[in-house]
């Protein structure tokens, strides 16, 4: 009876787990399988075998090294300003002030706004003819083109993210600064601690893993950035703005070489799981998985 | 079960019984019988008898046509409606319109292709024809079939059929025709730059960093983004320039010149103009919109377009400042040793062809035939298409509707070249793009970023 029991389980498991093994395994077999092959739309139905050609000749390639260091100094520049910034304005509000919720909702609103929507508007908000941004700074006297070289692209994409993502890490760490233990706090007080040293001695301390937690999950977001740049900056000038992501929907969808987009792919899923790996392991070092 | 339990079970059954019925009846209203048809025929003659006849039972058949989202979809389904209405019951035929995201077109057509699924009869295949060819059927036979097909493509400019042929059968049928041209204010400009050293004065002359008095910003704008049509609108600047474009079976020539002094001065064209900021600064992030909303917005005094800006530019509604001051030319050039002046234009063309895994080829192909048509094209043009049919344009109705017909008829008669129908043709703009950039933005040199676009072309053409 308990056999039985205990073998029920996986049964009942099995409507929902079969589909999803099929929606991620049969595309990574799939993968493997393009990425072993010289496979485009007019070879489509009879590729050549070519074995790890693609591999290599990803590894060989310039640009595509040239995309993931863009993008991981991308994610390196992005990721710490917005937790700073998003854990900055959680305690600014975790206090009773007026119209506090009204102001959380309206702060939230980015993240309700598809990535690729947003890169439009912020096109259109910094072009020099009809944007808004450059129309006060002209009015303050500051004339500054936002897309005239790779610097100025560069800061514009960062503007971006920083303002579609920062409510993302501000809701967490809200979330945890709400959910932190009165008696510490009371204790300090009690001690005649100031405000400074509680935030660096309590705060900081106890929001720690929340806020190790939250910088992995915005760095490998902030690494899967495709829509700004394809909107915003085609990946130029040149190819200077070009991201990993990026570079592989080239290589697949507009190259149409399928096997090549295929092992790029699997690369960068290599590159990530090691990163992974790595944050896994400080995120186990302070205890929180 | 408790007296209140069993009124909610009650309830909930009574929900979902009262749900599936009216899905049903919804379903039922909604489904469009396809099968036969008897169409019956009242003559009054002359005797004050009413003579009833019957035509025979018919069967229909729907065809799938998929199209190009946008204006041009606008406009054929204009004409499919008319088609629907006069031409269905009697041929048989009905026409249902199919159309997927502007962005995602391409990516759903091929996997609708790739996967040899009849979902589609027709389908819009863009130009990549040479690419697709395999999945396409070859319509030579029918155009031959005299009972399939009474009409003549004669009316069509020869390059537009040209482009739809590879290895010399034709795979589909053009219905769009986009060429570049050289869009300036005529009121500031009287007679067009006609010369490429012209065209550098002129838009120095617009700039007010060296002209104060101009009243525009800007001469000249680029479109810099790095994109491949963006590399198309280059392209004709570079064989104004005396260089070697990339048109049908020209293609390695095309790599092996893209060196050549030509060449070079082309880009270095465009180079000086962002450097100089005769080009709007953010012009490097710039394609069809933002170069259209810069002229539109009177910054700036050329540029070089696809003619498809021309109808919004002359929209007394959407171009308020400048729709009365635009003014067209071909692309100028470089003066040749017998003293005329070499104009060049991009071409290409928009078209469709029939699914070679459609189960309805011959009644397809009987919906193309009269696409084919002048009053199909005529009606197609008047919507927002742009045939490029040579009885179309001659109308006095199509030049009416489109006033820029009488302009671009030199232009695509005496200047344009086909773009090529390479199977790659889409890899060699974005490459090309991709390097040119770098030099307009000035991260690289010109002969630097020539010569890497020609390396990296020289492995796909291999």
């Amino acid at each position: 009876m308990r056999g039985s029991k205990g073998r029920i389980k996986y049964f009942l498991i099995l409507p929902s787990l079969l589909p999803l093994l099929f929606l991620t395994l049969y595309p990574t077999i799939f993968a493997y399988y393009l990425s072993i092959h010289k496979i485009t739309i007019r070879t489509f139905h009879n590729p050549e075998f070519t074995g790890v050609t693609n591999f290599i000749n990803v590894a060989v390639n310039y640009q595509f090294w040239y995309s993931v260091g863009f993008t991981a100094l991308y994610s390196a520049i992005v990721t710490p300003i917005e937790i700073a910034l998003g854990l900055l304005l959680a305690i600014l509000l975790n206090r009773e002030i007026y119209g506090r919720r009204i102001i959380i909702t309206l702060m939230l609103t980015p993240l309700a706004i598809a990535p690729s929507l947003m890169a439009i508007m912020m096109k259109l908000m910094f072009n020099e003819f009809v944007g808004l941004v450059p129309y006060i700074l002209r009015y303050i006297g500051v004339n500054h083109n936002f897309f005239r070289d790779f610097n100025s692209s560069f800061i514009t994409l960062i503007i971006t993210d920083i303002l579609q993502w920062t409510p993302f890490v501000f809701i967490i760490a809200y979330s945890g600064l709400q959910a932190l233990p009165r008696e510490p706090y009371e204790a300090a007080l009690i001690d005649g601690a100031d405000s400074k040293r509680i935030f660096r001695h309590i705060t900081l301390p106890l929001l720690k893993p929340l806020l190790l937690l939250v910088s992995v999950l915005r760095f490998m977001d902030a690494y899967k950035l495709f829509e700004y740049v394809h909107i915003m900056t085609g990946g130029g000038p040149g190819f200077s703005t070009t991201t990993s992501t990026l570079f592989t929907y080239r290589v697949g969808f507009i190259h149409g070489d399928f096997g090549l987009a295929a092992a790029t792919t699997l690369f960068l899923f290599y590159i990530t799981m090691v990163s992974a790996t790595i944050g896994l392991r400080i995120l186990n070092k302070v205890r929180i998985i | 079960m408790t007296k209140k339990s069993r009124r909610e079970v009650l309830g909930a059954a009574a929900g979902f019984i009262g749900g599936l019925a009216v899905g049903a009846a919804a379903g039922w209203l909604a489904k469009t019988p396809e099968t036969t048809l008897p169409i019956t025929v009242t003559r009054t003659v002359v005797q004050p008898t009413t003579i009833e006849r019957t035509i025979g039972l018919r069967e229909q058949v729907t065809v799938k046509v998929n199209w190009w989202p946008g204006p041009e979809s606008d406009a054929i389904a204009k004409v499919l409606d008319r088609w629907n209405k006069y031409m269905a019951n009697e041929s048989g035929i009905k026409s249902e319109l199919v159309l997927f995201g502007r962005d995602a077109h391409v990516d759903k057509i091929t996997s609708i292709l790739l996967a040899g699924s009849p979902e589609l009869d027709i389908v819009f295949e863009f130009y990549l024809v040479g690419k697709l060819a395999q999945y396409l059927e070859p319509l030579d036979q029918y155009f031959a079939d005299e009972s399939l097909y009474p009409y003549t493509l004669a009316d069509y400019f020869p390059a537009a059929i040209d482009a739809f042929k590879v290895d010399g059968k034709i795979y589909g049928v053009p219905t769009d025709v986009s060429v570049h041209v050289l869009i300036y204010r005529k009121d500031l400009i009287p007679q067009p730059p006609k010369t490429l050293e012209e065209l550098v004065g002129l838009a120095r002359k617009f700039t007010k960093k060296y002209n104060s008095e101009s009243p525009t910003d800007y001469g000249f704008i680029v479109s810099g983004k790095t994109l491949l049509f963006n590399a198309m609108l280059w392209e004709s600047v570079l064989a104004s320039a005396g260089g070697t474009p990339f048109e049908p079976g020209k293609e390695t020539k095309a790599v092996e010149d893209l060196t050549s002094p030509a060449a070079k001065r082309a880009l270095q064209i465009y180079a000086d103009f962002m450097k100089d900021e005769i080009s709007p600064p953010d012009s490097i992030t710039y394609e069809y919109g933002e170069a259209n909303a810069a002229f539109q917005a009177g910054r700036a005094a050329m540029y070089v377009q696809w003619n498809a800006a021309i109808g919004e530019l002359r929209d007394r509604e959407r171009s308020p400042r400048v729709w009365d001051k635009v003014g067209i030319a071909p692309i100028p050039g470089i003066q040749l040793t017998d003293g005329t002046i070499l104009h060049r234009s991009h071409s290409h063309y928009l078209g469709y062809s029939i699914n070679r895994a459609s189960q309805h080829k011959k009644e397809a192909f009987k919906l193309l035939a009269y696409l084919t048509t002048t009053r199909a094209m005529l009606d197609y043009l008047k919507f927002g298409g742009f045939p490029p049919m040579r009885s179309v344009f001659y109308m006095p109705e199509a030049q009416q509707a489109r006033t820029e017909i009488p302009e671009l008829i030199p232009i695509l008669d005496k200047y344009a070249y086909a773009m090529t129908n390479h199977p790659e043709v889409f890899t060699i703009y974005d490459i090309l793009a991709k390097h040119i950039s770098a030099a307009w933005s000035g991260q690289t040199s010109v002969d630097d970023a020539l010569k890497a676009a020609q390396e990296e072309l020289r492995t796909i053409l291999k």
